[in-house]
């Protein structure tokens, strides 16, 4: 026990303190926060630059407009309005296409962008001129925008914009992005350490002082609580984030409720370890940095499947994609994650899942050291599959013969 | 100081990767305090066997025993290996390292760090044992490697190649702490191809070729052993004409010295007095022709394997 506490420790120690670790952690929260306000920002600044006209032209193509309004003036043709745009004595005007009863085709002709709020005057004055056609009380401003959506959350008992829903979708999907993040970066930092140690023979050291057994489980723990401690700073960050944003509509919805995120840690955990145990095996078989990380690289593609299903969930959340993406090992957690918000996950449903991943853990933990320990002396020649499969069920001889200096050289 | 205690016991090992047969019954002991080379062509089964006595594979058949027991955690914590291919943690400080690696071998965190520093201190490294291990000169990092391999105070070492990429200077520093720990009664098992170095240092060798045991004892013994009915002179004179002696072979371009071989029925005595007879010799050098370790080695290996 001591043996894989210490290893924990300096894996622990040595990873936190390194610059990829910290940009990873520090760096990328405000990377994301920097382009998110640019985004908010430039999205702002259209709403409210663009010219605010004052006065209006038109040319009624489609013979719908009958009364005219304050700041609107008629033309008979395009050329008319063109001339009097160029001669400042309006500052813009829109033509309403003959087919525009069919198509609602409107052309808007400026110099420059036209504001939002001029584009909403421009809307109001035809509903007017449309609803005088019809015998009807209902005010031009309902038939526009006729459903302001206000929804009751049955489970948390909340109301919630519109613009709230969409927090209330998003922040699971960030919360999963988060998770994938963490994950790769624990599982490659082992996988690299793997690696080093191989490759600069520190590795002949270690077994003859701890078994690799222990190696791999003090490797595994220690990077695990690394993971974690990235997960709770972001979350810390994201919190302190939304408490700054308490007003803004969008953050309203984020509600992560505390069984929600009990089982995603345990999600979390059980897939860092059938990941990392695998990265560990990979990174023992292969002995360079660069093949390992293709390998790892493909193995990630995996548990990042859900995203590349997220329309289907957003049009679909019932797909039958998702159910089985939820019992597949490698996607459970993040399925689970994404689906959440969308629909009731049966306590069963999350049960069955966790089992298949517990289970799937173990097993793959348990080939991957042997894997792993297989191959920490194994130099030159990269065994094939077959070899592999051998030494996971036993039938391998644990043990390589050693290489000659010549040998090295050759492979060299 | 050979105490007769031993601290490495291999009974009839053997060890086979697939068709090839690494190591054939191989037997020898390591008693502590001796310094016992380990001897024998690339590929002959001296990494497999050190790796039989580290517990990193496990022999096919035969049975091993370390400082008097099979190999277990607390046996590890009492023995230090130093392999061929050396490495160390690149972007770790000095002394965090050896911190930790002394921590592996059940050391307490500061008991690890103060010998440490000791020991950089006798290695001259002192002022480096806060540098990044990739800050330090090749030599330094080799010196470091054997700092980490001794900090535990281990009762058995085994070192492959002690002193390749050491300079003059510091083989002489690595040379002496190897001889001081001896004389405290560790065992220290070397493996080498530096022939003058098994000379000047080991009490003991074992050479193997082809997996097998080929030579096992004494350094000084092993060479006598196989010393030829001959003598080497240095000087002048008319050597092939001396009574009791068979034949005369140049040793070196010059002629300067001579290989005599003698008759079976002489002896060196009765030649040293021929000599002192005889008007035409002069002699500044006579003594049993001994044959280098290097020679020796030579010789057995290039034998063919008897399997």
């Amino acid at each position: 026990m001591r043996n894989i506490w210490l290893v924990a420790q300096h894996e622990f120690l040595t990873n936190i303190r390194k610059r990829s670790f910290l940009f990873a952690v520090f760096g990328v929260p405000i990377l994301m926060a920097v382009i998110f306000a640019v985004v908010v920002f430039v999205q702002i600044a259209a709403e409210e630059t663009g010219l605010v006209a004052e006065s209006i032209g038109y040319v009624d193509q489609a013979n719908v407009i009958s009364a005219d309004s304050e700041g609107f003036v008629e033309f008979d043709d395009i050329d008319l309005a063109t001339a009097a745009l160029n001669s400042d004595a309006i500052d813009t005007f829109f033509v309403t296409t003959p087919l525009y009863l069919q198509t609602g085709e409107v052309r808007l002709y400026s110099y420059g962008q036209i504001s939002e709020d001029t584009r909403d005057d421009i809307e109001v004055f035809i509903v007017e001129n449309l609803t005088n056609t019809i015998e009807t009380d209902v005010p031009p401003e309902r038939l526009i925008d006729p459903v302001n959506v206000d929804i009751f959350m049955e489970s948390s008992q909340r109301e919630l914009t519109f613009e709230g829903i969409i927090g209330l979708f998003i922040t699971p999907v960030i919360f999963a992005m988060v998770l994938l993040m963490a994950l790769q970066l624990s599982s490659t930092f082992l996988m690299a350490g793997v690696v080093e140690e191989k490759s600069n023979h520190i590795m002949e050291i270690l077994i003859t002082s701890i078994t690799p057994y222990q190696l791999l489980a003090g490797k595994l723990l220690g990077l695990g609580a690394l993971g974690l401690i990235q997960i709770l700073i972001w979350i810390v960050v994201g919190l302190v984030g939304v408490s700054l944003g308490g007003n803004i509509e969008f953050f309203s919805g984020i509600a992560l409720p505390l069984d929600f995120i009990l089982i995603v840690i345990v999600y979390f955990l059980l897939t860092y370890f059938l990941y990392s145990s695998l990265l560990a095996g990979i990174g023992a078989v292969m002995g360079s940095e660069q093949e390992s990380r293709t390998i790892a690289g493909a193995v990630s593609l995996l548990i990042a499947i859900p995203f590349f299903f997220f329309s289907v969930l957003i049009l679909n959340p019932e797909s039958p994609i998702f159910t089985v993406l939820m019992y597949f090992p490698f996607t459970a957690g993040m399925t689970y994650m994404m689906k959440f918000p969308f629909v009731q996950i049966s306590i069963w449903e999350v049960l069955v899942s966790l089992s298949i991943l517990a289970v799937s853990t173990v097993i793959v933990t348990w080939a991957a050291a042997r894997v792993f320990r297989w191959a920490l002396l194994l130099y030159g020649k990269k065994p094939n599959l077959f070899t592999i499969f051998r030494v996971i069920t036993g039938n391998q001889e644990i043990g390589v013969r050693p290489t000659t200096s010549a040998e090295m050289e050759k492979s060299a | 100081m050979i105490n007769g205690e031993k601290a490495i016991e291999v009974n009839q090992i053997s060890k086979w990767y697939g068709d090839f047969q690494a190591v054939k019954d191989l037997s020898f002991e390591v008693y502590k305090g001796e310094i016992f080379a380990l001897l024998g062509p690339n590929g002959a089964g001296k990494s497999t066997s050190i790796r039989m006595i580290l517990d990193i594979i496990k022999p096919d058949s035969g049975n091993i025993a370390v400082l008097s027991n099979k190999m277990n955690d607390s046996i590890k914590n009492r023995l230090g290996y130093l392999p061929e291919e050396r490495g160390l943690y690149k972007s770790v400080k000095v002394i965090e390292m050896m911190a930790y690696l002394g921590r592996l071998k059940g050391l307490s965190n500061n008991d690890a760090k103060s010998r440490a520093m000791a020991l950089l201190e006798q290695l001259d490294l002192a002022e480096n044992a806060n540098n990044k291990v990739d800050e330090l000169s090749k030599g330094m990092q080799q010196k470091v490697q054997f700092a980490v391999t001794v900090m535990h105070e281990p009762e058995l070492i085994i070192i492959d190649e002690p002193f390749s990429g050491l300079d003059p200077v510091n083989r002489l520093i690595i040379k002496g702490l190897l001889e001081d720990l001896s004389a405290k009664g560790t065992a220290i098992v070397m493996s080498t191809h530096q022939m003058n170095q098994v000379e000047e240092m080991a009490d003991r060798m074992l050479m193997i070729s082809h997996g097998q045991r080929k030579l096992y004892g004494e350094v000084e013994s092993i060479r006598k052993e196989f010393a030829q009915h001959a003598i080497i002179v240095e000087g002048q004179g008319k050597w092939d004409t001396l009574p009791g002696v068979a034949g005369v072979e140049s040793m070196n371009d010059r002629n300067s010295a001579m290989l005599l071989h003698l008759k079976p029925e002489s002896t060196m005595d009765a030649v040293l007095a021929a000599i002192a007879q005889s008007p035409d010799t002069n002699v500044e050098r006579f003594e049993r022709a001994i044959p280098s370790l290097d020679e020796i080695f030579i010789r057995v290996a290039g034998e063919k394997s008897n399997a």
